[in-house]
């Protein structure tokens, strides 16, 4: 397993460095653009030219990456080209307004889907099994930004319990959480569902049963720990997904977290953000794609006990 | 179905109460149109301190008459009729609760498949204890304790290691002892095994019967054999009950059924036995096939494959009939063994 | 269609194992579970009625003086409910006709999501083939860029594109084909490889024969089965990629119509009425749901192996 860790964060590392690369070079194919953003600028008696050596776009672009990796490593951000603030702020801010919604929606949508997709497979096809069954078709037919239109229609319009968007108050944040967590919720009701299934139907639950234990047991610390290997493997991969949403969600919701601050600084050309946040939210996603790989290894103590050998 | 029939119950002679009866137990899966009779009117007896064996092909209802008993059928299935008095108690009529008291704790079963009936996300240790703690209030060092004693006694070396093994971690036969010792930790009455060798290698499969052997004299246990092989029944059994198509053909001490079966079904069987047969160039195989549940006849259930078969047998359902003291039959025509 | 027919296959061929494509049947009988499997009709269905209704919007924004239909504004008769007189779906808040502008948004998003399919199964399918053919170091550097991209937010590199270029379909399609490409490189890269090995025995029977060929000969009737299935799952997923992000401001820009940014426009006036927004996003609810459950019936037909029972 130490094995496995240390080849796959190299890989991970090896990823890092190509896709902040590509993001970084990405956001200079226009340059032009950014000088004059700057040169625009009312605060700024600044030329094109200047901005340009400045900022050293003159530059070959593996110097400039280089030079800006190094900064971002020693933790200088820079600031601002829009309103000047340093981005350490911004993300400081932003981040833990990303973290509290994605991580409720996340706990949302695990939370819900275990219990609720446990029980559908042990009480198969009764009522309870179909309305949770459709519950989750429902989830994953609706593309989210309209599931969002909706919610806001009945809780904000119709009945007027929830505010539109925002994040003063604590009731703010249910329906972004809501809408970022549908479709996870979705997908993973599905998952648990067909697993615990599956392990219902195989021997040892017999055996447990001849064993005199408790329904209640058997399947909430037996038949639960054995589904659980694909819905931990699918735990990486919607940490990852939540976390693209969240550019969609927290825009619609004008929650201000990275995804927000990520979708305003692109249509704002305010380009030092954009280009920060999008390499870290690449690394984010890298390094959850790993953990995913990882976990999905650990999850199976059969695989686990042939890594540790 | 056919008609109600009266069944010898045929115990093991000792004159005390036996351990377990099942009398006239009829074990239904519910079907699209009727429901079947998996197990149809069966009856036996195990006493106390006797293994008991079952016998058939598969699908002739030797093992959901197992599963019956300690009420682990499948949902689709349904005891229909019959009793199940274990120590003086009908089975049949307690609810789960009760039920469940009783599984693991004074009746143990052991499977067949020794790689697939554990769970292998848990220790074995874990596995063993979580039945005495479900079965009694004792510490988890007791409880550890009790469970090393235990896997000790069934021959695994360094047992109190190795209860922090996992299932994957022993072989196929060491697996069966583990199985064995989850079945037997709370020192049950019963023990109930379904094909208990059948998945494992020769050598291996004496050494478990031996084992099983030996906890009957040691421990006073009683058990209820399931196979479809007779030499297994043959090595350690005392009295067995030969099964075909849900219904006991024939019924008997196995020294009696073995020199000297007598419905043509146990012959045919006792000819297909490899080492029996070391004369014959092939193996006998009986002809046909079982009939379906669905369409079961109403004369003889193995009549279309027997070769003693005489008018009669199509038309009337036998009974079981005992024809020599504690052996009875379901035939017709009986006619001498010869091989 | 005779591409697909099993009988252009030699018939003692001996990969026919690994084929995906069920020989020795009928079109009807591989028709036959289709047609059993309503949803799957259904599917079929509402895609072909969803096509009729692109093409109808293609041709009102390209006709010469066909384009008013959707484009006039009438001030006086703005956000107009469904089944007004003269507006069978009413007008949105400038009075435009919602029933064009539904039928252009669908125009736009479905050939937006054509467009990004052949562009990623054309790359993917060209870049699987190398890789799972050449093997080798070659394979290694293009599995490592199905890595990186595979599995990334969608929404997360559009955004980066949209920075990099400007908001608009093209960074759109751009960037959904460079995440999409990679699961068509997967899929073929994987059947290559199986190939592959029967293909060398093959060929050292039929001396004479290059291996490419034979490969060929089997990949191509192949993948036009799997792909068909896998296209039908990626237009879906890119329609509804282009809508969220058309409905956060990144994506088509007006006067070009999307129906993400009809929703997003309708959402101000939920109150007055809120069809303007419910109406386009049932719209894109529908195209999915018609191109998922089209998927699953075509998928019954090509690869009987992961039929669901």
């Amino acid at each position: 397993m130490a094995r496995t860790i240390v080849y796959r964060s190299l890989y991970a590392v090896l990823l890092l460095i190509a896709a902040s690369f590509l993001v970084f070079y990405g956001m200079r194919l226009a340059p032009g653009d950014v000088a004059e953003v700057l040169a625009s600028h009312p605060t700024g008696q600044m030329t094109v030219e200047r901005i340009r050596e400045d900022l050293g776009l003159n530059r070959p672009v593996f110097v400039q990456y280089g030079t800006y990796m190094r900064e971002l490593l020693s933790g200088n951000l820079g600031v601002s080209l829009v309103t000047g603030e340093p981005i350490s702020e911004i993300l400081r801010t932003s981040a833990s307004y990303t973290l509290r919604l994605a991580v409720l929606a996340f706990l949302l949508s695990i939370g819900l889907a275990i219990p609720l997709g446990a029980l559908a497979a042990w009480k198969r096809n009764s009522l309870f099994d179909q309305g949770t069954m459709l519950i989750a078709v429902i989830g994953m037919g609706i593309p989210n930004f309209f599931l969002a239109v909706l919610l806001i229609q009945l809780f904000t319009v119709r009945l007027g319990w929830l505010p539109v968007a925002g994040y003063e108050t604590p009731k703010h944040i249910i329906m972004p959480a809501l809408v970022l967590a549908a479709e996870a919720l979705a997908i993973n009701l599905r998952v648990v569902r067909s697993s615990v299934l599956e392990e219902l139907g195989r021997d040892y639950v017999r055996t447990l049963k001849a064993k005199g234990l408790s329904n209640r047991r058997i399947l909430w610390l037996h038949v639960l720990r054995n589904s659980l290997p694909p819905v931990i493997a699918l735990a990486g991969i919607m940490m990852r997904t939540l976390l693209g949403y969240t550019l969609i969600v927290e825009t619609i919701f004008r929650w201000p977290g990275l995804g927000y601050q990520l979708v305003n600084a692109v249509l704002k050309r305010d380009y030092t953000v954009a280009q920060t946040l999008a390499i870290l939210l690449t690394a984010a996603v890298i390094i959850f794609n790993a953990l995913a790989d990882l976990l999905q290894q650990w999850a199976d103590p059969r695989t686990r006990g042939k890594a540790g050998a | 179905m056919t008609a109600m029939v009266p069944t010898a119950d045929i115990d093991s002679g000792s004159g005390t109460a036996p351990l377990l009866q099942v009398r006239d137990l009829v074990t239904s899966i519910k079907g699209r149109k009727s429901d079947v009779a998996a197990v149809d009117h069966v009856s036996f007896s195990v006493s106390r301190g006797e293994i008991f064996g079952v016998v058939g092909e598969s699908g002739c209802g030797k093992s959901m008459t197992a599963l019956s008993i300690l009420r682990l059928i499948p949902v689709n299935a349904a005891i229909t009729g019959g009793a199940i008095l274990f120590d003086g108690v009908d089975l049949t009529t307690l609810n789960e609760r009760a039920m469940r008291s009783i599984r693991g704790n004074r009746i143990s079963m052991v499977f067949q498949e020794p790689m697939t009936a554990l769970d292998p996300s848990f220790t074995v240790g874990t596995q063993i204890t979580e039945v005495i703690h479900a079965h009694s209030n004792v510490s988890k060092a007791e409880a550890r304790e009790r469970a090393a004693q235990m896997l000790d006694r069934l021959g695994i070396t360094n047992a109190a290691s190795r209860l922090d093994s996992y299932p994957h971690q022993f072989s196929g036969g060491m697996r069966q002892r583990v199985m064995m010792a989850l079945a037997l930790v709370m020192n049950p009455q019963l023990l109930i095994a379904d094909e208990p060798t059948t998945a494992l290698d020769v050598t291996i499969q004496a050494q478990i019967l031996d084992l099983i052997a030996e906890l009957r004299r040691d421990m006073g246990l009683s058990v209820l054999l399931i196979t479809h092989n007779l030499g297994v029944v043959h090595e350690i059994a005392d009295r067995v009950a030969v099964m075909y198509a849900g219904e006991v053909v024939e019924i008997g001490p196995v020294q009696q059924i073995f020199a000297n079966p007598q419905h043509p079904y146990t012959q045919g069987l006792l000819r297909s036995m490899p080492y029996l047969t070391d004369r014959q160039d092939r193996l006998y195989v009986i002809p046909g096939r079982v009939p379906e549940l669905r369409a079961m006849p109403s004369g003889c259930r193995f009549a279309a494959r027997c070769r003693n078969r005489i008018p009669i047998c199509t038309q009337r359902h036998p009974q079981l009939v005992e024809n020599e003291p504690r052996h009875a039959l379901r035939c017709f025509n009986p006619t001498p063994y010869v091989d | 269609m005779t591409a697909f027919d099993s009988s252009s296959l030699p018939p003692e061929a001996p990969i026919e194992a690994v084929v995906a494509v069920a020989p020795g049947l009928t079109w009807g009988e591989r028709l036959a579970p289709f047609l059993a499997n309503k949803l799957a009709v259904l599917g079929a269905f509402l895609t072909f009625f969803f096509l009729v209704v692109a093409c109808i919007g293609a041709a009102i924004m390209f006709v010469p003086g066909w384009s008013d239909l959707y484009i006039d504004q009438r001030l006086r008769e703005t956000l107009l409910r469904p089944l007004s007189p003269g507006f069978p779906l009413g007008t949105d808040q400038f009075g435009r006709d919602m029933m064009w502008r539904i039928a252009a948004g669908t125009a736009v998003s479905l050939f937006t999501g054509l467009a990004v399919t052949i562009i990623s199964m054309f790359f993917g399918m060209i870049l699987g083939a190398l890789a799972g053919y050449a093997g080798g170091i070659v394979d290694r550097v293009i599995s490592a860029f199905i890595d990186l991209v595979w599995g990334f937010p969608v929404i997360l590199v559009a955004v980066i594109f949209v920075g990099a270029l400007k908001p608009g379909l093209t960074a759109v399609i751009l960037a959904i084909s460079v995440v999409n490409w990679a699961g068509f490189a997967r899929i073929v890269r994987a059947q290559v490889i199986s190939l592959k090995e029967r293909a060398f025995i093959e060929a050292a029977r039929a001396l004479g024969v290059p291996s490419w060929k034979i490969i060929v000969r089997h990949l191509v009737p192949n993948m036009l089965g799997t792909s068909l299935v896998m296209a039908s799952y990626y237009i879906a997923v890119t329609v509804i990629a282009e809508a969220g992000l058309a409905f956060i401001g990144l994506g088509a820009q007006p006067p070009t119509p999307s129906l993400g940014q009809m929703i997003s426009e309708g959402r101000n006036f939920l109150y007055v009425n809120p069809w303007v927004a419910i109406l386009p996003g049932m719209t894109i609810a529908l195209i999915v749901l018609g191109l998922n459950t089209l998927g699953d019936g075509l998928r019954d037909i090509f690869d009987p192996h992961l039929r669901r029972s």
